[in-house]
């Protein structure tokens, strides 16, 4: 998927068709020794625009 | 690696906006499994969830692009064994979705009777669906029993070969609330954390809607 919003035929210039959601991860890890991990972000989605409904046809 | 709402997060989602009928619980709980596995939109559970308890998490609004725009959820889980986890899910309860695992592998595609160890935790009627790796089935026969009809490849997930001995965890699909705590919001799969007994994850979950 791209990141950038996908726009549909028809739409008015620069409108975005679809609404997105992007979802980010991030862990620290603890260890028995008390040392803290900062892993950071461990993964990110790409913009969620599978379920968004398809444009109106022409 | 992905890290997604998955279908039936996007109900959860609609639900919390509608309201009191029907009621939508919070997906601010914290769970995580180590299954191997990519997720996918289809998905309906954690790849091999628990068997930590999860863990009510603490949820906040963020700011990523507009005020407000991001749901956050925080929360720590402690290994009660060692153990490498690889993925987390945020769920509507603070309960492990129920689970068993396969006593004879699924050796083809359109194979539609299977069978698990055990339906401890399953609904004893109504269908309802499984996640076996990252195949989704529904159960439409054998509720109660440990040898299940199944619809393969439900919920627009690939049907696939399963070994003897794969963990098989319920969930829901969109519209569906048959199997308790089984409602996964936002599934994200990453490279394995090993953990000893004892040791912890603090994961941040964010879900930015712009």
């Amino acid at each position: 998927m791209s990141d950038e919003p996908e726009e549909h035929e028809g739409a008015p210039e620069g409108v975005q068709a679809k609404a997105r959601m992007t979802v980010v991860i991030a862990a620290l890890v603890t260890r028995l020794d008390g040392t803290v991990e900062d892993l950071g972000v461990i993964d990110s989605g790409e913009p969620d625009t599978s379920s968004q409904p398809a444009a109106p046809e022409e | 690696m992905a890290s997604l709402v998955l279908s039936k997060g996007d109900d959860v989602a609609a639900g919390r906006m509608k309201g009191a009928t029907p009621t939508q619980l919070e997906p601010l709980n914290i769970s995580w499994g180590s299954g191997a596995g990519t997720t996918a939109k289809t998905d309906v559970a954690a790849f091999a969830e628990g068997p930590e308890t999860p863990v009510v998490g603490t949820s906040s609004l963020q700011t990523t692009v507009t005020a407000n725009d991001t749901y956050q959820v925080t929360g720590t889980i402690v290994a009660s064994a060692p153990r490498t986890v690889t993925n987390v899910v945020l769920k509507d309860a603070a309960t492990l979705a129920a689970s068993t695992t396969l006593s004879a592998a699924i050796t083809t595609t359109g194979q539609t009777s299977i069978t698990v160890v055990s339906a401890t935790g399953f609904p004893g009627s109504g269908n309802y669906c499984i996640q076996i790796e990252s195949e989704v089935l529904q159960v439409t026969a054998g509720q109660g029993t440990t040898t299940w009809t199944v619809t393969r490849g439900f919920n627009g997930s690939a049907a696939a070969t399963h070994l003897i001995s794969t963990v098989v965890t319920g969930g829901n699909n969109p519209g569906s609330t048959a199997v308790t705590a089984g409602s996964v919001f936002v599934k994200g799969d990453f490279t394995g954390i090993s953990l000893n007994t004892g040791e912890s994850i603090a994961f941040t979950v964010k879900v930015a809607y712009n």
